[in-house]
């Protein structure tokens, strides 16, 4: 994989968040929710897209808190870890998508879990990506672009 | 005159086809005829001469067939003026015969009857030849008129006509009569009907066989002249049917057969062919029949018959098949009964050659059955005559006798038919084999008992046989005793003495001597008792006895027969089976495993306490049921296929685990081991299962790969954490560290590495050990596989200041798991990497070899210990660590590696000697549409480009 920060990752930018369910979707790649229990998990990711990948992270201990503060902070981007106690990475994607589209968004699953019949379950359920712990902190944000970029292109050419 | 003569003598053509003329009219020296004296009285009456004659000429006479006025019949042909008139085609007239030239001198004219007038007209037959003369003559001169010429003329165109009626006639006559002698002698009865249908024609045969002459009788009346019948002899023939009733019809008659009934005569079978013949106008003049004598035939016919049936009879008593071989074409005839021995209709066997008999025929019989075949035609056996198998359709074999020989040869000499019987005789070789296994068995006990005495006595006590038991207990040979002892000489008199006294009350008879021991035995009951043996060498022996006596066929005594034991030795051997029987039964008792004895159906025979401790049942609840009902129906058909196997003796005993349920319902797991035992004779007589539980064996198993997976799962989020934040520090996302804090936290890295690499070598491990791992198997090309694997390792090459270099050209596919082989290749060159000393090369070669491709990574390290050779695939094995620089790994690569080649259907193996570096060699096979294959192929030709 490319390791290119300056080329994928969008300048830091901070937007006012939308109330409304269609939140629009910005043309530039800036905002990531991420929904992880791991407090040290958090803390590197937040290093790794903000420090390194200059990019917005909302960081979420639990699903509740996700669907609570997801539509307000209209992400580009989610990231959600998929072992979590109370509500697991799926059902809170199925949780997020009644106050998100979702659709319009690219879902990256992240999970210690390496079989495929697993990450079969996660492309299922429309995920873009499924990214395997332990994941590369350096080469995460310009990971996290292409994915988006990809999305976009498909967008455009359904 | 002259003339005459020399023309006599040459005689000519034309003379002797007058000549043959002559004589085939037949007429010569023939008696006078009327018709014929007429025309001569005519002649003369009109040519009013005295003489006139029908003269014929032939070759040395003048012959009269009419003469009026001479007495003589012939006169020479040299005086004949008729000869003279022959030579011309009419009238001849000699005015005055003494005055010409040609008869002066002639006797007739000279002498009497004094000829001076003469005129003939030549007879010409249809063929112009001219027989000779109707002429007239005087005794005085004189001349004819021309109605006298005339007439002359005419009576001689008659006299032809009548010559040549009459030659017809004759042979009319002739052809009439030999006609009539040939249907006389005919050997066939030929009759006839006339125009009106009456009877005309009975020739005789037909006279002969019909006993009877009816002349002109009329059909209607034939039904009761004759005893006719149809051709089975019985039913009386119709009117309409009468062959020449039919033929008169206008009937064809052909082969038509009817039985003709005479007294005095054996019914008469004749066949009939007869037709109606017409007139040359066309009108039906009567009908022919001719009979033809069949009764020796139909005789002959019902006698082969006869003899045919019986023959059949006598086969069908005989059970025998029959067969008929042409050995020039290879067909051959069978009957039903043949086809029946191997149990077939002859429709499925047919068309039936050689071949059918030598398919059917035994594999190790039909060479030797062919051979004496070969060796009867050949002449060198009288007959064919071979006991061989052929197999049944129902498979079994079946004993068969032949027996033939050659029954007809070609026009040339050379055999062409063999032909003979064929039996079954299976039932006597059985018979036979028992027999002859009997005898075997028998001679072999009585060899084999050298422990047991054998000893045979004739009525009298007379020892008869005495085996080598016998003569190891008494000290006597045989050749000593048989024939020169009685087995009272053998024991002790007072014993016998008190036997005797004992059985005369007993029976209330008196009884002694030999009779002491028979007097039962010969009344059908066994005598059984201990005695004391006098032997050879005086000492006693006490031995236990048993008398029982020998019958012939018919069911007379015709002898004893007393088997006797040493008693000491009968006493110890009993002790020993005892204490091995005790011995087994304890073994098999306190055994902790479960054991059990199953018969060949599956029921248990015999189990132990720690199998009904296991199972949960009592034993008599298990030896009343089988190993299939408490067997786990998921694992049932596996053991049953073992089970078959090893009666079919593919294999001598088998092991599975397998689950069985208990009587409360429970699974149980348990590692079966089974074994057959078989009798002396190979036969399979029970099983020998050993079975152990091994439920809380495989529960901890179980638990240990549950354990393993839920640990290294678990380790990887706190591992993530670690490694995230040391490569976030280290990549100075944080800040930049000072240099010696950089060069701990770089240590802390590269160690979480090597701890990720250790929790994804355990998961993988688990997969494989729980079999859980698909591959995807793909066929790639070989090269840029390699090509990969070398460039990912090319950065940690470089770590250990090692060159990397790959060998090999050939284009080769291989089918495999690209990812699970990326990961073989980069263990083992990992491997070579870290075990080779700076500056180094690790070469990654490869080649193909047929069908397969060998690819070796060759590093310059230090070998591997050959003390380490036998654990280098184990998994957690790892050479002692080098001195000189630690080594990374967890010590399960190489075993996870060789799972995975395996898996992809390759091998892997190594060489090492010490300070000689180690390869390491995997072997692949090709893919099956591999092109190397066809660049083989190419090679091996000599094409190389």
């Amino acid at each position: 994989m490319a390791n290119n920060i300056e080329n994928t990752a969008a300048p830091f930018a901070q937007s006012p968040p939308e109330q409304d369910l269609a939140a629009p979707i910005t043309a530039t790649f800036q905002r990531v929710l991420h929904v992880e229990d791991d407090e040290s998990i958090i803390a590197i990711t937040r290093v790794a897209l903000e420090t390194l990948g200059g990019l917005s992270v909302l960081s979420c201990s639990y699903g509740e808190q996700a669907i609570e503060q997801a539509p307000a902070y209209a992400p580009d981007l989610l990231l959600l870890d998929v072992m979590m106690p109370d509500m697991d990475g799926p059902t809170t994607l199925i949780e997020l998508s009644k106050v998100l589209d979702v659709s319009r968004r690219p879902v990256v699953f992240m999970t210690a879990k390496t079989e495929e019949a697993d990450h079969q379950r996660y492309f299922d359920l429309n995920a873009s990506a499924v990214i395997v712990k332990p994941f590369d902190p350096v080469g995460l944000a310009a990971r996290l672009g292409t994915i988006w970029e990809d999305f976009q292109k498909q967008e455009n050419n359904p | 005159m002259a003339q005459v003569l020399e023309w006599m003598v040459e005689g000519s053509e034309g003379e002797s086809e007058r000549l043959a003329t002559l004589h085939e009219y037949g007429i010569l020296d023939t008696e006078a005829e009327e018709s014929f004296d007429a025309i001569t009285r005519l002649a003369a009456l009109i040519c009013e001469v005295p003489i006139a004659l029908i003269s014929l000429v032939d070759e040395k006479r003048q012959w009269f067939k009419s003469q009026v006025g001479l007495e003589v019949r012939e006169t020479p042909r040299d005086q004949a003026f008729c000869a003279h008139t022959i030579e011309r085609e009419s009238l001849m007239e000699v005015m005055d015969a003494s005055r010409d030239p040609r008869f002066t001198d002639n006797p007739l004219v000279i002498g009497e009857p004094h000829i001076r007038f003469y005129a003939g007209v030549p007879l010409t037959a249809a063929n112009d030849c001219r027989l000779g003369t109707l002429c007239v003559i005087d005794n005085t001169p004189r001349q004819l008129d021309d109605r006298q010429r005339q007439a002359l003329e005419e009576l001689a165109c008659l006299v032809t006509s009548l010559l040549e009626i009459n030659a017809e006639k004759r042979v009319a006559q002739a052809n009439h009569a030999m006609l009539d002698s040939l249907l006389e002698a005919l050997p066939e009865g030929v009759v006839a009907s006339n125009a009106s249908g009456e009877l005309s024609l009975f020739n005789l045969q037909a006279r002969t066989w019909h006993a009877s002459v009816p002349s002109y009788s009329t059909p209607e009346k034939w039904v009761n002249q004759f005893n006719l019948c149809e051709a089975d002899g019985e039913t009386p023939l119709a009117e309409e049917r009468i062959p020449l009733k039919r033929a008169w019809n206008g009937e064809w008659v052909r082969n038509q057969e009817i039985c003709i009934k005479t007294v005095d005569q054996a019914p008469r079978h004749v066949i009939c062919n007869g037709q109606v013949f017409h007139s040359p106008k066309g009108v039906r003049a009567g009908a022919v029949v001719a009979m033809h004598d069949i009764t020796e035939k139909r005789q002959i016919d019902r006698t082969l018959r006869e003899e045919r049936r019986r023959l059949e009879l006598i086969l069908q008593g005989t059970q025998a098949g029959t067969w008929e071989w042409n050995v020039q074409t290879g067909v051959t005839c069978l009957n039903e009964r043949w086809a029946e021995i191997v149990g077939y209709s002859l429709e499925e066997l047919d068309p039936t050659t050689v071949e059918t008999w030598i398919s059917l025929a035994h594999p190790e019989d039909i060479a030797l059955a062919l051979l004496m075949c070969k060796r009867h035609i050949s002449g060198e056996l009288p007959a064919y005559d071979i006991q061989y198998r052929m197999k049944h359709k129902n498979g079994q074999w079946v004993w068969v006798h032949d027996r033939g020989r050659l029954v007809e040869w070609d026009t040339k000499g050379k055999p062409l038919v063999m032909a003979g019987t064929h039996m079954d005789i299976t039932a006597r070789k059985k018979a036979e084999q028992e027999s002859a296994e009997v005898r075997t068995h028998l001679q072999a006990v009585v060899d084999a008992a050298t422990e047991v005495a054998i000893i045979a006595t004739d009525l009298e006590g007379r020892i008869t046989l005495f085996n080598s038991g016998a003569e190891g207990l008494l000290g006597y040979f045989a050749e000593e005793v048989v024939g020169h002892f009685t087995v009272l000489d053998f024991h002790h008199d007072d014993e016998i003495s008190q036997r005797a006294a004992e059985l005369s009350r007993a029976l209330d008879e008196p009884i002694e001597g030999f009779a002491a021991l028979t007097v039962n035995p010969s009344r059908g009951i066994s005598e059984r008792r201990d005695w004391t043996y006098v032997c050879h060498d005086g000492s006693h022996r006490r031995i236990h006895l048993v008398v029982s006596a020998i019958h012939d066929v018919v069911g007379n005594i015709t002898g004893y027969l007393g088997v006797a034991i040493d008693r000491s030795q009968l006493q110890s051997m009993e002790e020993a089976l005892q204490i091995s029987e005790s011995q087994f039964r304890g073994a098999f008792e306190t055994a902790r495993q479960g054991m059990a004895l199953v018969s060949l159906e599956g029921n248990f025979l015999e189990v132990n306490r720690a199998l009904c401790d296991m199972l949960d049942y009592s034993r008599e609840e298990l030896l009343t049921t089988d190993f299939p009902t408490l067997t786990h129906p998921d694992d049932l058909a596996a053991d049953l296929a073992s089970v078959a196997q090893l009666i079919d003796g593919d294999i001598a005993n088998y092991q599975l685990s397998k689950r069985y349920i208990t009587s409360s319902g429970n699974t149980i797991w348990a590692q079966l081991s089974v074994s057959l035992v078989r009798d002396s004779a190979g036969e399979p007589q029970y099983f020998v299962a050993q079975i152990q539980d091994i439920t809380e064996q495989r529960k901890l198993e179980q638990l240990k790969r549950e354990f393993v997976a839920v640990v290294s799962h678990e380790l990887r989020t706190p591992l993530t954490s670690i490694k995230g934040a040391l490569d976030l520090i280290n990549a100075g996302a944080v800040g930049v560290a000072p240099p010696a804090m950089a060069e701990m936290l770089s240590l802390a890295q590269r160690n979480t590495q090597r701890l990720g690499q250790l929790v994804n070598d355990l998961l993988d491990w688990e997969k494989l050990d729980a079999d859980k791992m698909a591959f995807d198997m793909q066929r790639h090309l070989l090269r840029p596989l390699l090509e990969e694997a070398v460039a990912i390792n090319l950065g940690y090459a470089a770590q250990y200041d090692v060159q990397l270099e790959l060998v090999g050209e050939r284009q080769a596919s291989i089918e495999i798991d690209s990812l699970r082989f990326g990961q073989v290749m980069s263990n083992l060159l990992s491997n070579a990497i870290k075990f080779s000393s700076r500056g180094g090369l690790v070469q990654v070669c490869y080649r193909v070899e047929d069908d397969h491709v060998w690819i070796d990574v060759i590093d310059q390290g230090h070998g591997i210990p050959s003390e380490f050779h036998s654990k280098v695939f184990q998994h957690f094995a790892q050479a002692k660590a080098d001195d000189t620089r630690p080594q990374s790994g967890t010590g399960l690569g190489l075993a996870i590696t060789k799972q995975y080649i395996e898996q992809m259907s390759g091998s892997i193996g190594f060489r090492s000697m010490a300070d000689q570096g180690t390869t390491f060699w995997l072997l692949l096979p090709l893919a099956s549409d591999d092109p190397a294959h066809a660049a083989q192929a190419m090679c091996d030709q000599g094409e190389r480009k």
